[in-house]
């Protein structure tokens, strides 16, 4: 998911304060960033829109919060980056720690397990001679 | 009808277009036969192999134009290798013949390959800006940024300035000596700038039919986790050690059951136990094969060549323009 640099502050703030409206919104933004009530709502609602903030309606005014929590939305961010955008198994751009996915069965992982013991063993045994 | 100097460029483009899918179907035919040779070599060597297998048929191309349009530039167009070689009217070019055809799908296939790339590299970058952005405890004396998540993953990324980060989902699971495991084989990545270097090579790979594309891609990240691997090894000398961080780190990534995509990779096949079993191993592979690969080249480019020769004269013949 890709979000503008407005949204992000928006979003950011809205995780920092809880529930806001449009015009709490704006009236934070004004001073440091500029802009106009209007930019702020449409950045909001496109934010609606991306399933990021929920609104409910109070009078004439929605009040906007979060719709998922920061540390879901940044696990969220680390699997779209790992994932290649669904082509391949393994990202092109990306070089993890186990990115060659992990789908063995506990057997198998048993069964490396023992590998290991085995050259730990071995390896003990090499140096006690 | 294009005369002159344009007429010859489009004649060599065409010239290297038919070269290329002629070197690409044998180096892929090839490939099919030998794809589980490659675990033989010592990882570096498996990168390098990797690398030259990518960059083989636009080597191959070259050679190609330079067989078949030398002898026609130079007055020594009538040596005994022109007779076996040679492309006919080279200073001629139809648009509305297979020569334009053949140029029309080359730039449909090169241009749609290097532009799907590059949106994928722009995207990719927009989101790991994004995630910088999001993470609020990013300590830049900290190498490896610690990212505020219950996710299980460590990777890096970042094409001309690679990052390394692992989540604190993570590091809370894992012992000081499996941190330092993990931290060292990300700093590798980051180091020998592992994500320009995938993803270079992704983009020669993309020319392969899609299955063999798919097989080159993953050794050579195969290749580049086991180089990775193997540079922890300068810090740690117990390979058990990371050997075990791995299988723990692995184990940790794993999807409960019922919700893990099935995976048609045998255990003896899995990159996880080529990568156990290359740092347990003693004898770490065989090194670069220069001979081998030489005379491969050379066969590989010598066939493409005459097929392409054989091609232009079977169709000039078909259709005679």
């Amino acid at each position: 998911m890709n979000l503008g640099e407005l949204e992000k502050l928006v979003l950011q703030h809205i995780w920092d304060t809880g529930e806001v409206d449009a015009k709490q919104v704006f009236a934070h933004f004004e001073k440091t960033r500029g802009g106009t009530l209007n930019t702020i709502q449409s950045t909001l609602d496109r934010l609606y829109k991306k399933n990021l903030l929920s609104r409910e309606k109070q009078g004439h005014a929605y009040l906007y919060k979060a719709a998922i929590n920061r540390n879901a939305f940044i696990g969220q961010l680390i699997n779209d980056i790992a994932s290649d955008f669904g082509s391949t198994r393994d990202s092109p751009l990306l070089a993890a720690f186990s990115s060659l996915t992990s789908d063995l069965d506990n057997e198998q992982l048993d069964e490396l397990e023992r590998l290991i013991e085995e050259k730990r063993a071995a390896s003990r045994a090499g140096g006690n001679q | 009808m294009i005369l002159g100097y344009w007429g010859l460029s489009l004649n060599i483009l065409s010239i290297i277009f038919v070269s290329l899918c002629a070197s690409l179907i044998f180096i892929s035919v090839t490939i099919y036969f030998i794809s589980n040779s490659l675990n033989r070599f010592q990882a570096n060597t498996k990168i390098s192999i990797l690398w030259c297998i990518g960059i083989l048929p636009w080597v191959i191309s070259l050679f190609s134009v330079i067989l078949l349009v030398l002898p026609e530039l130079t007055s020594k167009s009538d040596t005994w290798l022109s007779t076996f070689l040679h492309w006919h009217h080279i200073y001629q070019f139809e648009i509305l013949s297979w020569h334009g055809a053949s140029i029309g799908v080359f730039c449909i296939v090169f241009f749609s390959v290097c532009l799907t790339k590059i949106v994928k590299a722009v995207k990719a970058n927009a989101q790991l800006n994004q995630l910088d952005f999001f993470i609020q405890n990013t300590n830049s004396k900290q190498r490896l940024t610690v990212i505020e998540s219950e996710e299980s993953r460590a990777f890096t990324s970042g094409l001309f300035r690679p990052r390394s980060y692992i989540t604190s989902g993570l590091s809370a699971q894992l012992t000081s000596q499996e941190a330092t495991v993990v931290a060292e084989h990300e700093l590798a990545h980051a180091r020998s700038y592992d994500p320009l270097r995938k993803y270079g090579f992704s983009l020669l790979a993309a020319f392969f039919p899609t299955f063999i594309a798919q097989q080159l891609n993953n050794d050579f990240s195969l290749a580049l986790e086991q180089a990775a691997d193997e540079s922890v090894l300068s810090t740690m000398s117990d390979e058990t050690v990371i050997a075990k961080t791995l299988l723990k780190v692995s184990s940790l990534g794993q999807h409960p059951t019922g919700s893990m995509p099935l995976s048609n990779c045998h255990f003896s096949t899995h990159p996880l136990t080529f990568r156990i079993e290359y740092l347990l191993n003693d004898n770490k592979g065989q090194s670069f094969p220069i001979l081998l690969f030489f005379s491969f080249s050379i066969a590989a480019a010598l066939l493409s060549t005459l097929s392409v020769d054989l091609l232009h004269h079977a169709l000039e013949r078909l259709f005679s323009h």
